[in-house]
């Protein structure tokens, strides 16, 4: 039995758009979805980049968002439309960092908001959830993945989100991790992230089955890496050795070798700590093949979207290795000569790639790293 | 196309080649393994009826057992610390070289730091120290952190399923070559606000929620420095709209058929499923549908309580405790529930 394992169905909501469409669009013509946040009560207003279509509190903006990326990504694989498929019996896998809180703290369950969308699917199949911090977006399609590799699964819904809310926006700022004007990733001027918030959605299915019911291939997943820095709470492990590790078992586990990675999406959250780590760690793994390395961030545009942003960046990364096409890092003034020679930051406007394979890589708190190799998915 | 996506048995090797190498149960019934050995066998030898709470899990140190360089400042992180200690000195990885960046975690909990949390959202003024451990993945960060365990890492929060699912993906993680050996089951801490909540009335109304921390240590057979406690011979999940008896019982038979096993060669099963289900009478149907007969059942809740995601943890590690002294070729049925899923774990003897 093949263990090719592609994507046949995407969805996604954010501030650059209610669909995948939208989002890609907003992303080649270098849009920005930042505005005052309204939401962020007692911490005064600051900077975001909320959904387009804003709900009242922070459980109807998930549903909103998870509701509205779940359907798509099923709509979209045409599984719904098969008459042998009476419910979404499939398992599903939750991606989130800052979960329900209200219905949380309420009543202990973290995945209430979440549990409640999928039962409204239709979903009954087994359900997992990871939680990350912000590399929960790429541990939920690691999870998805393996269900299908190691224990046969056909077809795994992959799914993640988070929501700005008054505890998770006060907490960050009370890090300094936020910036109090606009986030430029891996620019000289680079003084902080922003957040964003939204959800993701990704049909993982075995790459027969896919073919036997003639789906749309977006991409193949290749590998991916999850890996600890078991250094500190909140700063990465100085060296990147954490990033390292992630990076390299993804791409051990692709079959690739460096030099068959067209580009990166990076996490690259605008914090100079994590942008001078990550691009001496994408360089240590990459060797020679960072030489012209295209790499870009996607947090410029769509704000840090926390558990979501793994999977956000994952639909990125699919599209831009289908089309040929990675999207620009915006609000770049300067380049940082302390980011070293050799990668190709794509700054301002979107760069043509020809190479079928890409990498995108996710961090978060408590030393948490995930990197993820995917393919175009004509490429087998 | 959608046949046996709630049924999903492993395409892999089944035939046990990860194996249990270190446990480390801290439950208020004993903490380590030889105290909670001997609690579940007179457990089970006496139907449930013997065991009593013995230990007040507040009063454990980690400092006992790890020297630490950070404080730790959330309950669940307490004991997953101290059950990470207790699973890597069984399984001598301690005392051994091993590569820290083949060394994984991948840890479940359902209330995570939650007591934290409600603390912190009481203060007037954040601190940065206590938002970070606010975090559901606290625990499994500072036990990284504690122990330099630098491999594959995840924290799964689906709720008590997810000390069983924890130990699932381990063995993925295991085959699939990310790591050489994991620490994994589930810890939990509801001894605040979720804790108090259990009058009458209250949303968690008739559960004794407690605390604990079942985990185990896992690696591929052949590279254990000591005798392995028990094979990981199978694993299934099935579920529905809703539970019921029919549910339960495909989750078993799929679990033995994962295997290669029937009911003559089960000695016991494990029900790690707690009280806010009503499933007893299902189970019990089920059970007997399958021809296993009650004599052979360890109702675990029922004398550790509640204990979230660690209850599947601590189920493993009982199930662990009733193949000590069987023979080879028998096994051990570990059941978990949440909702509308129930998942199972094959647990062989080894010889």
């Amino acid at each position: 039995m093949s263990t090719d394992i592609v994507v046949t169905g995407l969805g996604q909501r954010s501030s650059l758009g209610q669909n995948v469409s939208q989002l890609w669009e907003s992303l080649l013509a270098a849009r920005s979805g930042f505005k005052p946040l309204d939401v962020v009560g007692r911490f005064g207003r600051g900077l975001g980049a909320p959904l387009l279509q804003q709900a009242s509190s922070p459980s109807e903006r998930i549903r909103c968002a998870l509701h509205s990326s779940v359907c798509e990504a099923i709509g979209d694989s045409g599984l719904v439309s098969t008459a042998t498929t009476p419910a979404l019996e499939c398992p599903a896998v939750i991606g989130t960092n800052f979960g329900d809180s209200e219905t949380y703290l309420e009543h202990g369950d973290y995945l209430q908001s979440a549990r409640d969308v999928l039962a409204e699917v239709g979903h009954c199949g087994e359900l997992w959830a990871v939680s990350t911090a912000c590399a929960s977006g790429v541990g939920a399609l690691g999870i998805a993945f393996d269900l299908i590799r190691c224990d046969g699964a056909d077809v795994v819904l992959a799914c993640a989100y988070d929501v700005i809310t008054t505890y998770n926006y006060g907490g960050l700022a009370s890090l300094k991790a936020l910036s109090p004007e606009v986030i430029r990733p891996f620019d000289k001027a680079r003084n902080g992230t922003l957040l964003g918030e939204g959800a993701a959605a990704l049909i993982l299915e075995r790459r027969e089955h896919a073919e036997g019911r003639g789906a749309t291939i977006y991409g193949e997943i290749l590998g991916y890496g999850i890996a600890n820095d078991g250094y500190h709470f909140t700063a990465p492990e100085p060296s990147g050795l954490g990033m390292r590790l992630a990076m390299t078992q993804a791409l051990v586990e692709s079959g690739l070798s460096a030099t068959d990675i067209g580009h990166v999406n990076a996490h690259g959250t605008g914090t100079p700590h994590n942008d001078r780590i990550e691009s001496s760690s994408i360089r240590a793994v990459f060797g020679q093949a960072a030489i012209g390395l295209a790499v870009t961030s996607i947090k410029s545009a769509i704000g840090h979207t926390m558990g979501a942003a793994g999977a956000l960046e994952l639909i990125a990364t699919i599209l831009s290795v289908r089309h040929g096409v990675v999207p620009p890092t915006l609000n770049h003034e300067e380049s940082d000569p302390e980011l070293g020679p050799g990668l190709d930051f794509v700054f301002d406007s979107p760069r043509s790639v020809h190479k079928s394979a890409a990498m995108s890589n996710s961090y978060g708190l408590w030393g948490c790293n995930s990197s993820v190799v995917v393919r175009r998915g004509d490429e087998s | 196309m959608t046949t046996a996506w709630n049924q999903v048995e492993p395409a892999g090797d089944a035939s046990g080649r990860v194996v249990v190498s270190g446990l480390g149960p801290v439950s208020t019934v004993g903490v380590g393994a030889p105290a909670f050995f001997d609690a579940i066998i007179d457990a089970f030898e006496s139907s449930g009826s013997r065991s009593v709470y013995r230990h007040d899990l507040k009063r454990l140190k980690a400092d006992d057992y790890v020297k630490l360089r950070t404080q730790c400042v959330d309950p669940a992180s307490r004991i997953s610390v101290i059950a990470a200690a207790l699973a890597l000195d069984d399984a001598g990885w301690r005392e051994h070289a091993c590569d820290p960046t083949r060394i994984g975690l991948v840890l479940g909990t359902a209330y995570g730091s939650h007591e934290t949390l409600n603390d912190y959202l009481r203060t007037s003024s954040p601190s940065p120290i206590r938002f970070v451990h606010t975090f559901i993945n606290t625990a499994a960060g500072l036990t990284s952190q504690v122990f330099q365990l630098r491999g594959a890492h995840a924290v799964l929060c689906s709720g008590s399923l997810a000390g069983m699912q924890s130990i699932r993906y381990a063995c993925h993680l295991l085959k699939a070559g990310k790591a050489d050996r994991i620490i994994c089951g589930g810890a939990d801490s509801a001894t605040g606000p979720l804790g108090q909540q259990n009058e009458p009335g209250s949303t968690f109304a008739n559960r004794t929620t407690l605390e604990g921390a079942g985990v185990l240590a896992l690696q591929q057979a052949g590279h254990a420095h000591r005798r392995p406690h028990a094979a990981i011979a199978g694993f299934s999940s099935a579920s529905d709209r809703s539970l019921t008896s029919e549910v339960f019982g495909r989750a078993i038979r799929s679990a033995m058929r994962s295997a290669g096993i029937d009911a003559r060669e089960v000695s016991a099963v494990v029900l790690a499923t707690t009280s806010a289900h009503p499933v007893p009478a299902m189970q019990r149907e089920a059970l007997e549908r399958l021809g296993i007969p009650a004599r052979k059942w360890l109702d675990l809740a029922s004398f550790i309580g509640d204990v979230g995601a660690a209850l599947s943890g601590l189920g493993v590690i009982a199930g662990c405790a009733l193949l000590k002294n069987v023979r080879h070729g028998q096994h051990v049925l570990v059941v978990g529930l949440d909702r509308n899923q129930c998942d199972v774990i094959v647990l062989g003897a080894k010889s």
